[in-house]
């Protein structure tokens, strides 16, 4: 017979019907052979004569069975292909009635899929583009970063060089390095074309886009020659400046532009797509880069400022330790050749580092977190899955007894199981490519302080594949899971009780409710988690900052050299602060070069007569007057500065709590000097006049070096500090209400004093409190959203359970109410059923907890990875959402009619 | 019955359709269709009577006949065979190709028209 579609598909399964092909065959030969001899004798042949003739006349027999042989085999061979795709496309016509009959439960499942699959997906895609993609340069992984030491202040590499030694470093190219750039930041106020704007950008050697690999889109990048002291001005646009200010205009290469006053030259404009430096230096993204010069001013610095960042590409066959012991072998040579800067008792030491890992290595291990906790959501989706296609499984256990009776194997079993479940995750892939593309997109766009700037972050062939490969096996695991739990199911066992509270029912049962305790385990690991890092944020909250950031506006204001020489500025910017002072409603006014949250200059300084191991370390902050009382920071011994700390006065310092603490111990410091540098510096003693508060240098819940500050005006005797630090400063004033609300007085009172000046970085040090958390606050609300997906999940799972659980159990609660149980009874018990399941699932996430969650200790603040009452709160969040959640069906089951649930076969 | 040498070569291919115009008549056995060629043909063709078999087996495999079990005329156990409708058109496309070819090849042979290199 011809094969026939409308067989049901384990027809060809039933082998006993098969015929015999080889039997057949002789007996119709015979059959031919018995007709012929028979035909022969009757046209007079004798009995033998009559079958020799038969059989010649019959042929080669040989030939035609093996002819029969060949045609049988063929036609086997076909047919078993055919029946493998034909089985497949009815499985999957199958598949896709059951799916329509069953909106609910598709829809349950493809939303599990698509969560799972798109939150994953899209957390991969910014880790990806962050730690694993190669960086977007070329051929990346030989780049490294060269930092420079003094061991005698700090044991730590600096990651940054004094910026004349690139020129010793630089003999190493060709040997050690192919080549290497050094760039370090520099302001400019653009003018010309439109309102005047100050940009943040890069002074960069003339080889930094060769080390990089990169090439300007438009004109050219810097050549040898161009960062030579008295060439013309030149600047290289970023593609966001150049599409910004400029229009994209393509005829800008050539033209000239107003930089800080001054004619310069655009020599190109960068590619879209080339965001430099990356997030993980504390720089922004450059929009312009100028040639870096070594000008004797520059050269000055040697030894005194460590602010440049180098960056060389490996030569061939070179290590990064190979590279770090040239670089050490030269730093080490430096107080030798440099001994007017670089005291003979200091050594200087110096290290190659990996780009990679110097850029990441403060976002490494929150991603990583991230990317385990996002993991969990994925897991439990799929138990969820895998919980309803197991549901699903129970009440078609007497279909799948009869196919495997009929002969259907456990394999064939499988691949349906393969199909149905491919056929709820095409679906849910291409959702999750949705949710993930617009995740990704938020991310980058929530993400603190540019951290994935310049990264790019979407959906590329790295993520499709991983969403491929995530979506397999997601689909093999869940559709996998029932085929095998159905695996031990007795046959007859189940044709005769139709799995029905019996022992087969119940080992789907028991499937099921060890599937759904491992949700809630996974959920409870992700909530503790989850509530760690909340702990962790509202004890960082709670830390007093030492002053008070309430109604204090800051910003920046630059006073360029071609409108203020070194001279003036000092007067300016107090005229400046004296103005803002007197603006109506406002409380008080000051300026700093450095601002708590942004970080002060890190200066070595040497207390008088304390003999110490190391030079110390300080924060330093150098500001005008009226800074303490405007910032809101107590005095708690001494004086703040005030008029008599100006260029003729004593020199003088005011240091903090923790600097008193650390240096004086519990002896008074008010009248002990210190100095700037090591104590060998010629720089004069500076005395202390007060002690005050601690504010935090960088963030709310970084421990601060200990702070000290020095008077602008006594600094500002040294003009080329002025040129270098003081011409930009932060100002703050304190109004009475929302500091927001000041904003345009402050412009028009700048643009009083000069309609050049430039108003930047307007906003309010509460906002810039709340950034310095800003990393912590995104890993949280991650977490977090992670941890309540993963309840909402583990809670469905659960209701369904117990749904289910109550409909089985249906004629049982019947005859209980009939008997005389009351509603509450049955709620009770239903209830019981839940929570044993949650409370099996809680000691095991509890466990997994305790392994687990110390993995994120430094992520950790004032608060341990084991912390109990954490613990007992989550614990105690997910019992009583698994009680709302077993509570649903344990109501419906209350309402149950005894007489309807009992006459119910 | 025909000696052997005014037998005719079969063309490949051909038995198919011989057999197919057979089974045209009535379901048989593979003796039934060997006995009618035979008889049709004067026994002309005299066909190698196994390659039969194999021919029979593949048009069952190709759906153009079906086969069961029965009882031959003298009551014994034969393969029926049973032209089906596919089997039919299958003979109509066979056999009608089968005529255009075999005009052709007489027209040929009994032109007199002479060639223009003669």
């Amino acid at each position: 017979m011809p094969p026939q579609r409308q067989n049901p598909s384990w027809f060809r399964y039933v082998a006993f019907w098969r015929s015999d092909p080889r039997g057949e065959l002789e007996q119709e030969l015979s059959f031919h052979i018995e007709a012929r001899v028979h035909e022969y004798i009757a046209s007079g042949l004798d009995p033998a004569a009559a079958r020799a003739r038969a059989v010649e006349r019959l042929g080669n027999l040989a030939r035609v069975r093996d002819d029969c042989q060949r045609i049988e085999d063929q036609y086997a061979r076909r047919r078993s292909m055919s029946d493998a795709l034909s089985g497949a496309a009815a499985d999957f016509r199958h598949a896709l009635r059951q799916l329509a009959r069953q909106r609910a439960f598709a829809a349950a499942a493809i939303a599990c899929l698509v969560l799972g699959i798109g939150v994953n997906t899209a957390i991969f895609s910014v880790v990806d583009a962050v730690l694993f993609r190669p960086l977007p340069f070329r051929d990346p992984g030989r780049l490294v970063m060269v930092g420079e030491g003094i061991p005698a202040i700090t044991d730590a590499n600096f990651g940054t060089i004094s910026t004349p030694d690139f020129g010793d470093f630089a003999t190493l190219d060709g040997r050690v390095f192919a080549s290497a750039g050094v760039f370090d930041r520099i302001s400019f106020t653009l003018t010309g074309g439109g309102e005047a704007e100050r940009l943040s950008g890069l002074e960069v050697s003339s080889g930094l886009f060769r080390v990089l690999g990169e090439a300007p889109a438009l004109g050219r990048a810097f050549q040898d020659g161009d960062d030579a002291p008295g060439s013309p001005d030149a600047v290289v646009l970023s593609d966001a400046l150049w599409r910004r200010r400029f229009g994209a205009d393509r005829s800008i290469v050539g033209r000239t532009i107003a930089l800080d006053g001054k004619p310069t030259t655009v020599l190109g404009v960068m590619p879209r797509d080339f965001t430099f430096p990356l997030p993980g230096l504390g720089l922004e993204p450059a929009a312009f880069f100028v040639p870096l010069r070594m000008t004797p001013y520059v050269m000055q610095g040697r030894g005194n400022s460590f602010n440049a960042y180098m960056v060389a590409r490996l030569a061939p066959g070179v290590s990064v330790d190979n590279a770090t012991a040239a670089v050490g072998t030269i730093a080490a040579r430096l107080p030798s050749l440099y001994p007017n800067v670089y005291s003979p008792k200091f050594r200087i030491t110096a290290a190659a580092l990996p780009l990679r890992a110097h850029l990441v290595s403060d976002v490494r291990q929150p991603l990583i977190v991230l990317l385990g906790a996002v993991a969990f959501v994925l897991l439990i989706a799929c138990i969820n899955v895998a919980g309803l296609l197991l549901a699903r499984a129970a009440a078609r256990t007497r279909e799948l007894a009869v196919r495997r009776a009929l002969g259907a194997s456990r394999g064939r079993l499988a691949a349906q199981y393969l199909i149905e479940g491919a056929v709820l995750a095409v679906p849910g892939a291409l959702g999750a490519l949705v949710l993930a593309h617009w995740c990704a997109s938020a991310l980058s766009r929530l993400a603190p302080d540019g951290m994935l700037a310049g990264y790019r972050i979407g959906l590329d062939a790295r993520v499709l594949i991983f969403t491929l490969g995530v979506t397999g096996l997601v689909v093999a695991v869940f559709s996998l899971v029932p085929a095998l739990s159905g695996r031990s199911l007795g046959l007859s066992n189940t044709l005769r009780d139709e799995g029905r509270g019996t022992s087969a029912g119940r080992s789907r049962q028991r499937a099921r409710r060890v599937l759904v305790a491992s949700e809630i385990a996974l959920a409870l690991v992700l909530t503790t988690g989850a509530g760690l890092l909340a702990r962790s944020f509202a004890n960082v909250l709670e830390i007093d900052p030492g002053f008070a950031p309430e109604h204090l506006l800051s910003f920046r204001v630059a006073f360029p050299s071609y409108r203020y020489s070194d001279a003036r500025v000092p007067g300016a910017e107090q005229a400046l602060i004296e103005s803002l002072a007197h603006m109506p409603g406002v409380r008080g006014a000051t300026a700093a070069v450095n601002l708590p949250m942004l970080g002060g200059w890190q200066i070595a300084v040497s207390p008088e007569g304390i003999v110490l191991p190391k030079v110390p370390l300080a924060a330093n902050f150098v500001v005008f007057s009226n800074y303490f009382r405007t910032m809101g920071i107590s005095v708690v011994e001494g004086r703040a500065f005030d008029a008599r700390d100006d260029a003729k006065g004593a020199s003088v310092a005011i240091i903090d709590e923790r600097f008193a603490r650390q240096f004086y111990g519990n002896a008074n410091p008010i009248g002990r000097r210190l100095k700037w540098g090591a104590p060998e510096s010629t720089d004069p003693w500076k005395t202390i006049v007060g002690v005050v508060r601690t504010v935090p240098e960088h963030a709310l819940d970084k421990q601060s070096l200990p702070e000290v500050y020095f008077p602008a005006r006594q600094l500002a005797v040294d003009t080329t500090l002025v040129d270098a630090e003081l011409r930009e400063l932060a100002f703050v004033v304190r109004g009475p209400g929302d500091p927001e609300a000041l904003t345009s007085r402050v412009r028009n009172d700048v643009h009083t004093i000069d309609p050049q000046l430039v108003v930047t970085r307007v906003q309010s040090v509460e906002s810039l409190v709340s950034q310095s958390v800003g990393s912590r606050r995104f890993d949280l609300l991650l977490i977090a959203a992670f941890a309540i997906l993963a309840l909402l999940l583990a809670a469905v799972g659960l209701s369904g359970l117990v749904a289910y659980s109550v409909v089985q159990r249906q004629r049982e609660i019947g005859v209980r109410l009939a008997i005389g149980a009351t509603a509450n009874g049955i709620v009770g018990l239903v209830l019981r059923d839940g929570l044993g399941t949650a409370v099996w699932g809680s000691a095991l996430g509890l466990a997994g907890a305790f392994a687990l969650t110390r993995v994120m200790r430094t992520l950790l603040f004032g608060v341990g990875a084991l912390d109990a009452a954490t613990f007992v709160a989550t614990t105690a969040i997910l019992i009583a959402v698994a009680t709302f959640a077993s509570w649903l069906p344990a109501r419906r089951a209350a309402r149950i009619d005894p007489m309807t649930a009992i006459r119910e076969e | 019955m025909a000696t052997d040498t005014e037998t005719v070569e079969l063309l490949q291919g051909t038995l198919d359709v011989l057999v197919l115009k057979a089974l045209s008549w009535g379901p048989t056995h593979g003796y039934g269709v060997a006995r009618w060629l035979q008889d049709v043909t004067d026994d002309a063709l005299r066909i190698e009577e196994g390659s039969l078999y194999p021919a029979l087996h593949r048009l069952e495999k190709r759906g153009f006949v079906e086969a069961s079990w029965g009882l031959s005329e003298n009551n014994r156990k034969a393969k029926y065979y049973r032209i089906t409708v596919r089997g039919r058109q299958q003979l109509r496309q066979e056999a009608s190709s089968w005529s255009a070819f075999a005009a052709a090849v007489a027209k040929v042979l009994t032109s007199t028209k002479r060639p223009a290199w003669a």
